[in-house]
């Protein structure tokens, strides 16, 4: 890969650039080492990531086999079953839901990541073990322990059914809102993470500044310390809702019947009606609507980027 | 009033931080009208003080930029319309041009003292620097360990500190310790052990036997190769030049006589090359008036640490 064609001068040109250019970083091209140490990544993603992606997508495109395989030819039959009128409000429930846990996740996810940073450094040492810590128990066993504390009989439920708040016959078990609930439990570590990452580099003068122009706490929190993190907030976004528009393990263990997501579905096709393609179609129809928004996010920013750079004093 | 209980939010002081703490997400015109939007003052009345802020730090056309856009300098300017524009009634500048170059910070002083001139409030500024304290001040208050050792205007801090602190925390000095051998009316005698007998400035009234201590600006002793007039209240002691450093303008001599290391700081106001300044080891005499002296009320041996010796690095006065 860091061989350029002898008969293609561009690559030569670009493997070894002035060196003038190559010390003030002018040039954006990747110098020969930095292409040797990203080789292997690159490999990595495009034999685990964008080829089977591709297959995915390949696959939806092609017909189903009575016996669970994918067929010869090529066929719209996968595609077209998206239209099934079940679906929209599977994929509906599996926004809403991913929505609110991942708004679940980082309006808890913020004030634990200001706790943290302000912290001593000996308690935030402590505060972070502790954010990690449960992942040392399996996910399953974590979420399988849900159901015992939301069983029908669980102390929850039962404590909540004494002091009135819970109706008789009501479960806090096998609906959208248990999935919801567990949802921003598993995935709350996974938010505080990155929110704490960009807390501990922001500059909390600012919160002095802000108090001394006369914004009381709260104010000083949601006008300086909330857009002093959004680089955080936003790799907490998509940490936590792109996985969870695709969770399968959570619904399918509390979600009950109405709590099926487009995972589930997948999952379905797939093992249950052995119809490879259609679950390749939901697949790839799911990739797509994520990777569109992100697309076009990047794309927003790189634009932004550009026009602060040139807006820049030389 | 006493603020001390109210939280920041409350108090009528806006204060111009030493690392500025803009807010990096807003533009500066953002910044600027932080302030008066946390007071919930109308969009339409805050917009044109905001331009009129803009207007007095000359910021016009950097209005739209952030901060990550702006030179240190303009930083420093946001920072203050953004305080100024609260209209406070004491506006807090701590330590508000330590992160700037020599150059730069001069100049912004001027500007600073413009400003402060057109508003009209009262500026607290907190600083390290005397050149800065000096120079833009009505009223210096000298802190030592969090408590104000001297509050006066710059000329009597300098010239009539009431502490050996003082004394030797702005600008440089010598201390003289004796004892009062005769008291007089204006002028009293003192015998300096190491030194000799002196004559001393009645700054304050003295009795015979009474310990005190003289501090004497550097800038106040002159050195020369004579023998110096005789005149009332005029001190002379003979010394060596123990070292010497060439500033341009002025020379600092650090001249011993008798157990005394006397530092000495000489204007050059003729032609250099055409004199022959004294070099090290030239026997010199040292003389000074009286009245250049001052008696010191307190005095701890520990501020001599603060004089500027020759052994250490001689920082420019």
């Amino acid at each position: 890969m860091s061989d350029p064609a002898p008969s293609d001068s561009k690559p030569l040109a670009a493997a070894k650039p002035a060196p003038a250019a190559r010390s003030l970083r002018l040039s954006r091209g990747l110098s020969r080492g930095e292409w040797a140490a990203t080789a292997a990544p690159l490999l990595w993603l495009a034999v685990f990531f964008a080829a089977p992606t591709l297959l995915i997508f390949a696959m939806a495109m092609r017909p189903p086999t009575p016996y669970g395989g994918v067929g010869e030819g090529w066929s719209t039959e996968a595609i077209g079953a998206l239209a099934d009128p079940n679906y929209p409000a599977i994929i509906w429930r599996t926004l809403w839901i991913s929505a609110g846990a991942t708004a679940g996740c980082l309006a808890l996810g913020l004030p634990c990541a200001y706790a943290m940073a302000r912290a001593r450094p000996r308690w935030r040492a402590l505060l972070l073990i502790a954010v990690v810590v449960p992942f040392w128990t399996n996910f399953l066993i974590r979420i399988f322990a849900w159901r015992q504390v939301l069983h029908p009989d669980g102390p929850v439920a039962s404590a909540l059914r004494w002091i009135g708040v819970l109706p008789d016959g009501a479960l806090l078990l096998y609906n959208p809102w248990a999935v919801l609930f567990v949802s921003v439990y598993a995935y709350l570590p996974f938010a505080i993470l990155p929110l704490y990452a960009a807390a501990e580099k922001f500059d909390f003068a600012l919160l002095d500044a802000a108090r001394d122009l006369g914004a009381g706490r709260w104010r000083a929190f949601f006008r300086i310390f909330v857009p002093g993190v959004r680089g955080g907030l936003a790799t907490a976004f998509l940490v936590v809702f792109i996985p969870l528009l695709g969770s399968y393990v959570i619904p399918d263990l509390v979600g009950g019947a109405d709590g099926q997501l487009i995972g589930n579905k997948i999952a379905q096709r797939n093992f249950n009606d052995r119809n490879i393609p259609e679950a390749a179609a939901l697949s790839a129809a799911l990739a797509l609507a994520i990777a569109l928004p992100a697309l076009l996010a990047s794309v927003f920013r790189w634009r932004r980027a550009r026009h602060a750079s040139e807006g820049a004093p030389a | 009033m006493d603020i001390t209980d109210l939280p920041p939010e409350r108090r009528p002081v806006n204060t111009v931080f030493q690392s500025y703490a803009l807010f990096p997400h807003m533009t500066v015109r953002e910044n600027i009208a932080f302030g008066p939007q946390m007071a919930k003052r109308a969009k339409a009345e805050i917009a044109p003080e905001v331009e009129r802020m803009l207007e007095l730090v000359a910021l016009g056309e950097h209005a739209d930029k952030r901060p990550g856009q702006l030179s240190g300098g303009q930083r420093q300017r946001v920072a203050i319309a953004r305080a100024l524009i609260n209209r406070p009634q004491v506006l807090l500048l701590d330590e508000p041009l330590a992160a700037l170059d020599l150059k730069l910070r001069q100049r912004l002083l001027v500007e600073l003292d413009a400003i402060h001139d057109e508003v009209g409030i009262t500026f607290v500024y907190v600083t390290h620097d005397q050149g800065e304290a000096m120079s833009i001040s009505d009223r210096i208050a000298v802190m030592n360990r969090g408590k104000i050792a001297q509050i006066d205007a710059p000329a009597r801090i300098y010239e009539a500190p009431r502490s050996s602190f003082v004394a030797a925390f702005i600008g440089d000095t010598n201390f003289l310790e004796g004892k009062v051998t005769e008291a007089g009316a204006d002028f009293s005698q003192a015998d300096v052990p190491g030194l000799g007998a002196i004559t001393i400035d009645n700054d304050r009234p003295v009795a015979a036997g009474d310990l005190v201590h003289v501090s004497l600006r550097p800038e106040k002793i002159v050195v020369s190769r004579g023998q110096p007039a005789a005149a009332a209240g005029q001190n002379a002691v003979r010394g060596v030049i123990e070292d010497a450093i060439y500033y341009g303008p002025t020379s600092r001599y650090w001249v011993r006589a008798g157990d005394y290391k006397l530092s000495a700081e000489v204007q050059h106001r003729r032609y250099l090359l055409d004199e022959e300044p004294p070099k090290w080891g030239d026997p010199v005499w040292i003389s000074w008036h009286a009245n250049d002296g001052y008696l010191l009320d307190q005095y701890r041996e520990e501020d001599e640490a603060l004089l500027s010796l020759p052994d250490e690095d001689a920082a420019l006065p």
